[in-house]
């Protein structure tokens, strides 16, 4: 979620920071910032759990780094589009660091480091993210959707709305549940 | 450990409540105490209630009962919501699962874990403005009203426009009209009986009704001060699938079947003949 894919929204309240994200579908995670443990029987989710805590590094007075651990996730995940998977068992824990750039207080960042399974060792990649004027546009990522899943394998919707094979060669899907009569 | 550093120009909007500098501190006592789990009232999210009539005029009456011999027959009728579309307004109101109001000074966001339901309700005092990209959601401005002047907000007026379709109330497929030119007011409260019921009085204007109709939603709060809020994923397992205009299901075994007695297979021109 946080490769800024679509624009994203902070919203820091004292208790919990939410992060919206505007993307194909409406993404938002909550960070507790309540003080809260870890819950014992949560229910797994692709968002997964977060709790973080508020740093005042530079003992200025004010808060400026947000550190958080994500929890309890839920697959498939993958990292991008590329396909770049996280293990199925699914006990990653995510770890962050997010805070505003020194230099230019327009740039976000975050550290982000990933321990998973299919992982030699923790994994750490800072994103960076830019601050611009607003300007929230609805992505549904159902709406014109050409692609579909039947059993295992995906298709693809036409332009003019047939079922088409998505890869050379492709068999089309078994039609053992209509009746003969009307192929 | 490795660390790969990963600079572009992403995009992000950061609406800061607190830490952007200069900023002052949000004094949430002028605001009502709105937080928490809101689930509706124990009711089926329908948007008229039993034995009453939407005021459809006659042709949206007809599209109506239409919509309701198809899905009788198997079909979806006019509901969009089984291809993961969004509901919209006014439907996001039915709060088909949980919602979080979360009040700032500028917006008040509404979020629900469902299909794209989240809103934003800007109460920076802003103007329409000239151009909206139409949304299902569409746009939303709202005011503060302190209705029984004792100091602090106790109602939020809401309107919205600027909407895209198709949308439908509910999952009975009541329709909206096609031109999307929808306007939505509501009047957001606590009951002053019980704090823990919300009310919203929600008017929708459209040019499917023979005038504007209010329906009054209610909407009930989990008193776990640290409620459980479930990820609700519209594509997950979902077994409805469209092909040119027909909707059809994937059987528990993955495997393509008809939606309805007696449905065609489809057609699969795009398949090697040789593959048949």
């Amino acid at each position: 979620m946080m490769n800024g894919y679509a624009p994203l929204e902070i919203v820091v309240l004292p208790e919990v920071t939410y992060i919206l994200i505007d993307d194909g579908n409406d993404s938002f995670r909550r960070i507790f910032t309540d003080g809260r443990d870890f819950p014992a029987d949560a229910e797994p989710t692709f968002t997964g759990y977060s709790i973080g805590k508020w740093i005042d590094e530079d003992r200025d007075g004010r808060y400026d780094v947000l550190e958080v651990e994500t929890r309890n996730f839920k697959g498939p995940r993958v990292y991008d589009n590329s396909g770049l998977m996280l293990h199925p068992d699914n006990q990653s824990i995510v770890r962050e660091r997010i805070y505003l750039n020194k230099a230019d207080p327009n740039v976000l960042q975050d550290e982000i480091t990933v321990t998973d399974h299919a992982l030699t060792r923790p994994w750490t990649v800072t994103k960076t993210y830019k601050r611009e004027q607003p300007d929230w546009r609805e992505d549904v990522c159902a709406e014109g959707n050409a692609h579909l899943r039947i059993g295992k394998e995906n298709y693809m919707l036409s332009a003019d709305g047939y079922l088409m094979p998505a890869k050379k060669g492709q068999v089309p899907p078994d039609l053992k549940y209509f009746k003969q009569s009307q192929r | 450990m490795l660390y790969q550093s990963s600079i572009g120009a992403i995009v992000l909007a950061a609406a800061l409540c607190m830490a952007t500098t200069g900023a002052q501190a949000f004094d949430d006592t002028k605001y009502p105490d709105w937080k928490g789990r809101w689930d509706r009232g124990g009711i089926p999210p329908r948007w008229v209630a039993a034995g009453q009539k939407a005021p459809l005029t006659p042709e949206y009456q007809a599209l109506f009962e239409w919509n309701t011999a198809d899905q009788k027959a198997g079909g979806h009728g006019l509901e969009p919501s089984w291809l993961c579309l969004p509901p919209g307004m006014p439907r996001i109101m039915n709060v088909f699962e949980p919602m979080e109001l979360v009040i700032t000074p500028d917006v008040t966001y509404v979020l629900l874990s469902h299909i794209h339901d989240n809103r934003r309700i800007y109460t920076d005092g802003r103007d329409w403005p000239k151009e909206i990209e139409p949304s299902f959601k569409g746009y939303s401005i709202g005011r503060w009203i302190d209705a029984d002047g004792d100091g602090r907000y106790d109602v939020l007026e809401v309107e919205t426009r600027g909407m895209k379709g198709p949308r439908t109330y509910d999952t009975s497929g009541l329709p909206l009209h096609r031109d999307n030119k929808t306007v939505v007011k509501e009047r957001l409260y606590l009951d002053k009986a019980d704090p823990m019921v919300m009310w919203d009085e929600i008017t929708t204007i459209d040019n499917a009704l023979t005038g504007p109709w209010t329906v009054k939603k209610k909407y009930v709060r989990d008193p776990n001060p640290r409620p459980n809020w479930i990820e609700e994923v519209c594509a997950e397992n979902n077994p409805h699938i469209r092909i040119q205009n027909d909707n059809y299901f994937i059987g528990a075994d993955g495997l393509l079947m008809p939606a309805k007695k007696g449905q065609a297979p489809p057609d699969l021109r795009y398949f090697k003949q040789t593959q048949k």
